[in-house]
């Protein structure tokens, strides 16, 4: 025969089983968002691997060739990037945004384009656009110069 | 995106390098920094020739042992006077702590090396095995190979997906948010059921 249970106790129960729904339900949304994201991102294609890892293991692959998958465009330029990141992954001569830009700062090339608009007293996004323009106006220029 | 992992990038573009050490660093030590995502954001960055994967890891790898074994030591010397000066001396001689602390002692290799994929769990895992006196040699073995396991995975994510590392970074952080709430559910029902096999055990039979 069990004895019967104090008050206290059934609280305490209570407490438990109240903190483990809590869990469970938290732990439901995390999973269920998991997965939404998941979903979204495996439909646009995020998820497939951007380098074919196996090719590794293959003596006679050149190792350099593949490295850079998706060259960095203007399109894919942010505020946190520096000048001196967008210069070498989007090979520019090192002065060319400083001219175009008329960046006084001299912290270039080490100066990120969010830092720039700060400095020049411009909106983050508009910095952004600036930057984007004077790639673009090089990348038009230099394949216009190509046979 | 948020604006400060935003200024983090930026530390790592800058000062390439140093910045990775000190991320990871004071990531493992305690602050609660996004040292993997950082990681594997650099390898994507010397995939575009900018930095030295081979440094990115060494960086990531020195940073995250460092800081760890910085912990560790710092708990093991001076953990108990901060708890009684903090007035929770108390706390340490509970029954459940020393219990803790024990099966820590048992288990230390596996604990410390398990806690070096989970980076919410690491810093905590530092300092309760420095407070437990865990061997040191054992400590320092696990951690080795824990943090040679962790910033080899964040820079694999980083070559494997490329550009792609932002998503996969999201997914991983929500998948590592369903396994720490899974670990902490299943902790909760086993100590459910622990304490009323006890409660039952306990009873007289009549």
């Amino acid at each position: 025969m069990s004895l019967p249970s104090s008050p206290s106790l059934k609280n305490v129960n209570r407490l438990r089983i109240a903190l483990i729904v809590v869990v469970l339900l938290v732990l439901s949304v995390l999973a269920y968002q998991s997965w939404k994201i998941f979903r979204r991102y495996a439909r646009n294609g995020n998820l497939a691997p951007r380098y074919p890892f196996h090719r590794f293991l293959n003596p006679h692959e050149d190792f350099q060739h593949l490295l850079p998958i998706t060259p960095p465009t203007a399109d894919t330029l942010k505020p946190w990037m520096t000048f001196d990141y967008l210069n070498r992954t989007l090979h520019l001569p090192s002065v060319y945004l400083q001219s175009t830009l008329s960046i006084q700062n001299s912290s270039y090339p080490n100066l990120s384009i969010k830092r720039y608009a700060l400095t020049s007293h411009l909106n983050t996004d508009e910095a952004l656009l600036r930057v984007q323009s004077a790639v673009r106006a090089y990348t038009s220029s230099s394949t216009k110069q190509l046979p | 995106m948020d604006l400060f992992f935003q200024s983090l990038l930026t530390a790592v573009l800058v000062y390439k390098y140093v910045a990775i050490f000190l991320i990871t660093f004071f990531g493992a030590l305690a602050l609660p920094l996004p040292t993997n995502t950082i990681i594997t954001a650099s390898s994507f960055f010397s995939l575009q020739g900018y930095l030295d994967l081979r440094l990115v890891f060494l960086a990531g790898f020195l940073g995250n042992i460092l800081g760890d074994l910085a912990g560790f030591f710092l708990a093991r010397k001076y953990g108990k006077v901060l708890f009684s000066r903090l007035g929770l001396k108390h706390s340490l001689s509970l029954p459940s702590i020393v219990d803790a602390e024990t099966k820590l002692r048992r288990h230390s290799f596996s604990t410390v090396l398990v806690s070096r994929f989970v980076s919410i769990a690491s810093p905590m895992v530092n300092i309760f095995a420095g407070i437990a006196h865990v061997p040191i040699h054992l400590f320092s073995l696990a951690e080795i190979l824990g943090a040679f396991g962790e910033v080899g995975i964040a820079c694999a994510v980083g070559v494997v997906f490329g550009d792609n590392w932002q998503y996969i970074e999201t997914l991983l952080q929500n998948a590592t948010d369903v396994f720490i709430l899974t670990l902490a559910l299943l902790a909760l029902i086993l100590w459910r059921k622990k304490k009323h096999a006890q409660k039952q055990s306990k009873k007289p039979s009549i």
